[in-house]
This record gives C-alpha cells, sequence and structure tokens, in this order.
C-alpha cells in the first residue's frame, strides 16, 4: 500500500521534477518561438482570407458586370426593330390589310409591370432599422 | 621611433577625418532625403504603392411607361497602363501586341501614346466589354490593370434621340432628358483608396479605404416607345412624300398631360456622334420646344374658343363674310381669296376663313384676345421641365405698345405674326380636349431611387375655358374633320375631331417666303377624347394644305395608336375597316 502511495506521488519524470538550467532555456526557447509562430500563423491567415475576399469581391464585380451586359443583351433583343425584322424575315409576316374590332366582355389583360431589375429594392435587401437598444444605447451621452 | 608614432597618428587622423566626413555627408543626404525633399519622396512612395480610384455609380435607366430601357449604362473597362512599366521599348512593345491582339488595338500607336505620357498611367484602350476585359486580365502583364467604367447603350437604337440626349466620356448628360436628369439619374461617384503591388494589383493585407458610389434612380419616362417609333416612321414618311425640310409630331393624353411621344426630324445617330462637328449640333437640339413657329389657321381654335367663352357668339351666330376685311388699311383676305356671303362661326371654321377670324378676335377685342391667348399658356415655356424650351413670341398692345397695331391681333387670330412651339400649340389643343383644364405637361412618370418611388401627378395649370366651351369646341373640331376628304383624314370606327393649318414661313427680313408649315392637330375618339395628336412639317414641297401634308399621318397613327392602347371603337358591335 505504501508503495502504491509514493509511486503515485511522483509520477513525473524526474526531468520535470527538478528540470537544468539547460532544459529550462530550452524549454523557454520553445514557448517564446510558439508565441513567436501564433502572429506569424494569424497574419498568414489574414493575408489569405483578405486574398480570398478580394477574390470573391472581383469574382461578385465581373458577375455583375455579365449580368448587366446579358439584361441589355435582353433589352436589345427586345427591341422593335428587332422584332419587326423577325417577324418580316423570319415569320414571313406582312401588314394587316383590314382592321377587325370586336368588344369582348372579358377583363383586359393586367399592364405590363416593371422588369424587378428596375424597381426599388425589396424591405430585406434595405437596411433594416436599429433595434430598440441600439437606438437607447446612442442616445444615451456615452463617449 | 617618434617619427613613426607621428606616421601613424596621422594615418589615424586621416581615416578619423574621412569617417567624419562620409559621417557627415550620409547625414547631409538623410536631411535632404528625409526632410528637404520630403514631400517629393513620399508622394512618389504614394504614387507607387498607393493607388486612388474614382468609382462612379451605375448611372441611372431612362425606361418607357412600360419599362423598357430606352438609355442604360453597362459596365465595361479601360486598360490603364503605368508608364513606368513601359520604359523599356521591347518589353512596351510586347505588351502593346498582347493587349492589341486581344482589343484589335494599333500597338505602335499604345507604346507611343504611354512613353509619351506625362502622367502615372495612361488608357490604353476603352469600353471593353467583359469577355474582353477577362482576356487582358489573363494576360498577367506588370504595370498593366484594368479600370472599371460605364458606357450609355440605347436598346431601341437612335428612338427618341434628341429627347433623351447623350452623355459625354464622363458619363455627364450633355444634352436632352440626360442633362436635365442628371441630378436625379448621375448618381455620385466614389472612391477607393488602396496599397498596389508591383502590377498595379490591390495588395491582400494593404490599407483601403472606401467611400462607395451611389447608383443613380431609374426614371421612367411618360414616352411610350410604340407611339414614338409609330411617330418618327410616319414623320420620315412625310417628310419624304412632300420633300419637306423636317417636322415635328406630338402624341398627349389631353386628361394627363402625359406625352406618350415626341419625335422631330432632321435627327442624328446617338451611336455615332460626332461632337467635333460643329455643323450636327443644331441637330441635337429637341425642335417641339426649341423651335418657334407661325402655328396658322389651327391657331382659329383658340380665337373661336375666347369668341364663345365669352357668350359673344355660339357656333350659329351668323357674320357676313365680303372676303376681306380691313384693318388699319391692310386687307385680310381669306386664304382661296374667296368671299362667301352669309356664314356661321361653324362655317368659318370649317371653312377655315381669314376674315371670319378676324371677325371674331375684333369682337373679343385686343385685352380679352391676349389675355386667351397666354391662358392657353403661350408667350411662355410650358414647364415641361426641358432646358432650352422657349416661350414663343407674342406681341401684345402691353409688352410692345410702340410697334403694336390692330391688324396684329387680325392676323394673330389665324395664327400669323405669332409664334408658338409644337409642345404649346399640342397643350392648347389638349385643354379643349380636357374640359378646358390646360395640364402641365409630364415627361417623368416615376423615378425608382433607391429608397422608394416618387410617382408624377397630374397637374392643372388653369381652367382656360368652361367645359361646356370646350366641348362645344370639341364639336366644331368634328364639323371641321368631317370636311377633310377620307383620303387624307379616316380613322375607321372611331369620330375624330381636328383642324387644319397653313402657315407662311416669316423671313429674317421681315415679311414672309415662299414657304410653308403644314399642320394637323386632331384628338380621338372625340366623344371623349383619349389622344391629342399634332403633326407638323415643315416646308413641303408641291401642294402645301395641312390636309393633304399633315392629315394622313395624324389619321395613320390615331389608328395604330387607338388599337394599341385597347380604345374601343364607338360602335359596340363588329368594325371593320380596310386600310
Amino acid at each position: 500500500m505504501a508503495t502504491v502511495q509514493r509511486e503515485g506521488r511522483h509520477f513525473l519524470p524526474e526531468l520535470l521534477r527538478s528540470p537544468s538550467m539547460p532544459t529550462l532555456l530550452i524549454i523557454g526557447a520553445l514557448a517564446i518561438g510558439a508565441a513567436a509562430l501564433v502572429p506569424l500563423v494569424q497574419s498568414s491567415i489574414a493575408t489569405s482570407t483578405n486574398g480570398n475576399v478580394h477574390r470573391l469581391e472581383q469574382q461578385r464585380d465581373d458577375w455583375r458586370a455579365r449580368i448587366q451586359e446579358l439584361e441589355l443583351d435582353v433589352a436589345t433583343t427586345a427591341s422593335l426593330d428587332r422584332i419587326e425584322r423577325a417577324a418580316r424575315t423570319e415569320l414571313k409576316l406582312i401588314e394587316p390589310t383590314e382592321t377587325r374590332y370586336i368588344t369582348l366582355a372579358a377583363e383586359a389583360p393586367e399592364p405590363r409591370k416593371l422588369p424587378s431589375r428596375f424597381l426599388p429594392p425589396t424591405a430585406d435587401e434595405r437596411e433594416s432599422e436599429p433595434g430598440i437598444w441600439k437606438q437607447f444605447l446612442d442616445w444615451l451621452p456615452l463617449p | 621611433m617618434a617619427s613613426r608614432k607621428r606616421r601613424v597618428n596621422w594615418r589615424l587622423g586621416a581615416v578619423v577625418v574621412f569617417i567624419a566626413v562620409a559621417s557627415l555627408a550620409l547625414i547631409a543626404r538623410l536631411v535632404q532625403l528625409q526632410i528637404v525633399d520630403h514631400a517629393h519622396y513620399s508622394a512618389e512612395a504614394r504614387n507607387i504603392h498607393v493607388a486612388q480610384e474614382t468609382v462612379t455609380g451605375r448611372r441611372g435607366a431612362l425606361l418607357d411607361r412600360n419599362g423598357y430601357p430606352l438609355a442604360a449604362s453597362k459596365n465595361t473597362y479601360d486598360v490603364m497602363v503605368e508608364v513606368k512599366a513601359w520604359k523599356d521599348l521591347s518589353k512596351a512593345r510586347q505588351a502593346a501586341a498582347a493587349i492589341a491582339g486581344v482589343t484589335d488595338g494599333d500597338p505602335s500607336q499604345m507604346v507611343s501614346e504611354v512613353q509619351g505620357a506625362s502622367i502615372y498611367e495612361i488608357a490604353v484602350a476603352r469600353g471593353l466589354n467583359f469577355e474582353t476585359a477577362s482576356n487582358i486580365r489573363e494576360l498577367g502583364l506588370a504595370g498593366v490593370r484594368l479600370l472599371s467604367s460605364s458606357a450609355r447603350v440605347y436598346p431601341e437604337g437612335n428612338l427618341a434621340a434628341q429627347l433623351l440626349g447623350f452623355v459625354g466620356r464622363d458619363n455627364t448628360g450633355l444634352t436632352g432628358l440626360e442633362a436635365d436628369l442628371e441630378a436625379v439619374v448621375g448618381g455620385a461617384t466614389g472612391t477607393v483608396v488602396f496599397e498596389r503591388d508591383g502590377l498595379g494589383n490591390q495588395l491582400a493585407v494593404g490599407s483601403r479605404s472606401e467611400l462607395p458610389p451611389l447608383p443613380g434612380s431609374n426614371v421612367v419616362l411618360t414616352i411610350d416607345r410604340f407611339i414614338q417609333r409609330m411617330a418618327e416612321q410616319e414623320l420620315d414618311k412625310t417628310i419624304k412624300q412632300h420633300k419637306a425640310t423636317g417636322g415635328t409630331i406630338v402624341v398627349v393624353q389631353p386628361k394627363t398631360g402625359e406625352i406618350l411621344a415626341m419625335a422631330s426630324r432632321p435627327t442624328f445617330d446617338l451611336t455615332k456622334l460626332d461632337l467635333s462637328d460643329e455643323s450636327k449640333l443644331a441637330l441635337y437640339r429637341n425642335r417641339a420646344i426649341t423651335d418657334q413657329y407661325e402655328p396658322g389657321s389651327v391657331f382659329k381654335l383658340i380665337t373661336a374658343s375666347a369668341a364663345i367663352d365669352l357668350g359673344l357668339v355660339s357656333p350659329d351666330t351668323w357674320w357676313y363674310d365680303e372676303g376681306v376685311v380691313q384693318v388699319d388699311g391692310w386687307s385680310i383676305r381669306n386664304w382661296d381669296l374667296s368671299a362667301n356671303g352669309d356664314q356661321t362661326v361653324t362655317q368659318i371654321l370649317a371653312k377655315s376663313l381669314n376674315t371670319g377670324a378676324a371677325w371674331l378676335a375684333q369682337q373679343v377685342g385686343p385685352e380679352r384676345f391676349y389675355e386667351y391667348v397666354y391662358r392657353y399658356g403661350f408667350g411662355e415655356p410650358t414647364a415641361s421641365g426641358l432646358d432650352g424650351e422657349v416661350g414663343g413670341r407674342v406681341r401684345t398692345p402691353e409688352n410692345d405698345p410702340d410697334n403694336w397695331r390692330q391688324v396684329d391681333m387680325a392676323t394673330n387670330s389665324f395664327g400669323q405674326g405669332i409664334s408658338v412651339t409644337p409642345l404649346q400649340m399640342a397643350m392648347a389643343v389638349a385643354a379643349l380636349a380636357n374640359d378646358g383644364k390646360l395640364m402641365k405637361p409630364i415627361l417623368v412618370k416615376e423615378i425608382i431611387g433607391p429608397n422608394g418611388t416618387q410617382v408624377s401627378k397630374p397637374e392643372v395649370i388653369r381652367q382656360v375655358v368652361s367645359p361646356e366651351t370646350a366641348r362645344t369646341l370639341l364639336e366644331l373640331m368634328g364639323v371641321v374633320a368631317q370636311g377633310v376628304p377620307p383620303g387624307f383624314l379616316n380613322v375607321q370606327g372611331y369620330t375624330v375631331g381636328g383642324k387644319t393649318g397653313t402657315a407662311n414661313i416669316a423671313s429674317e427680313g421681315g415679311g414672309y417666303r415662299a414657304a410653308y408649315i403644314s399642320s394637323f392637330v386632331g384628338v380621338v375618339p372625340l366623344e371623349d377624347p383619349q389622344l391629342m395628336i399634332m403633326v407638323k412639317i415643315d416646308e413641303p414641297k408641291g401642294v402645301p394644305w395641312g390636309t393633304v401634308v399633315a392629315a394622313p399621318a395624324f389619321s395613320r397613327i390615331a389608328q395604330e395608336a387607338l388599337t394599341y392602347f385597347k380604345i374601343p371603337p364607338q360602335e359596340p358591335a363588329l368594325v371593320s375597316g380596310i386600310r
């Protein structure tokens, strides 16, 4: 029983129980090195993240530009000149020579709505109103 | 031994002196670099490491009333070259050749432009689309970067060119609505300041500050692209048919004052602008608001409405036409030199008698006649909001007492000796079709910005004549239109009201020259006017009468527009017509 207790008190290696000066110096150097490595790693992560952000921003801008080009392609495709040209040349349509008006007891179709790209942003896209606590904190004369 | 020691001391002294001088020189140089030339070197360092970029907000689009873009912006890219990076001629040529291979530019011109530049960086290619810009980026050339820019695009081509106007290279509106609405569609520029690497690209860990740009608002116009295009096509057709020098067509919704079309000729090509050619400057103006003309017999509507509104005459009032009216020693005669005997006021308009119009004006008297002229909006701009709008010229006993004569009112009564703009004339006749209420012309229907939408509302400027007078005038216009041969005016299924005008053109030296302005103003359907169409043709060759020249264009536009707007004909049953 006594032997078991003695072994339990001295389970750490001898080196750590009474370290010599060189050992302490090595441990200290390693600790300092590790501490110095932390900002390096942080800096590396920050650089990498910033790089990713810029790359994604670039991609976002490129896609926006591409979307704008496509929107204008759509608009140009829907131009009256093109529609008339397609009607005359591809569909071989001609101007009507006779006009007939027939009054129907039916509701007129809804007027065309503006394409969404020209409408103001929806509510969730806009900057949301500050919360009541934020307004209260802003109101307080805090530095 | 002593001499050796002296030699050592001398050498040591020389070394010390040398070190001291060198140190002083070093210190002096440091002082020069860091204190004396601090500003210069810090600026140079800033130029190398820090870039400032102006970012333009996307310019708002100009849309027709149904949302189809008439003018919109798209992102483009300019290729910027750092001048220092192309100092080496052989490297510069290689880089220029690579860029030119993508942009189809001239590499030698690029090199000469860059090497001759005294600024930090210069654009060697502008307005590239997304794909071309991507190809340039993939080249990875040192000292070459892409600057985001934008270009104005007109999906409907030259439609409403004078009304829309155009923007300059800096994306600022120069003419037309582009200039008038600059504060609305222009947005605000932003700035990005960032540190960059040797290739000119932004450093991932460099400092960066950004003032984001504000996009411009989209503007929905009252113009309908279909009606505008039809008006322009009819204008072109009429001008060609009658070998005219130009013309204007305005289409208005009388009840709201909304302008559906405003077309003028001659015009210009929006996509091939040459601002250096001064001879083309006249083409840029919107003639519907900048050009004034003598309206001729169309103005008899104004004279007749004044006399009827004052209760001086009714459509059935009789008057005896001797074929000539003497005023201030001048003889006023009818356009066909006819003497028609007993005539009613209705016949004065139907036969377009100058003598009858002069008689009506004499009944009204100068003070009240010009009061009505001003109430209709003549003599002042219509408040359309378009820059460059003129107010016309109305000479009255008040504003020109030395030169005004009774004969002026007599000639004014049938639209000579008075100048108006096509828009003024259109809005005045539209007032008759709107129970006598003169509306403010509206061109901007909605402004759609980031914070919501502003909607224009119809605005009554004033009640010009009573609703009863206005309706009487409409009936008279209906009688006038019935007198026009169907070959010139025939809108199947609808009743039309209108008035023709054929006016002499005043010469610069006084008097009139042998040239005419033919016009027709009309409303449809007469029972409940939905459209007011004004057609004015300048200097047609051959027969100049408004009936022959302008009425057919009105007729075709009215027929198509009524169908387009789904305005049912008067007859509820099936109506058909051969065109």
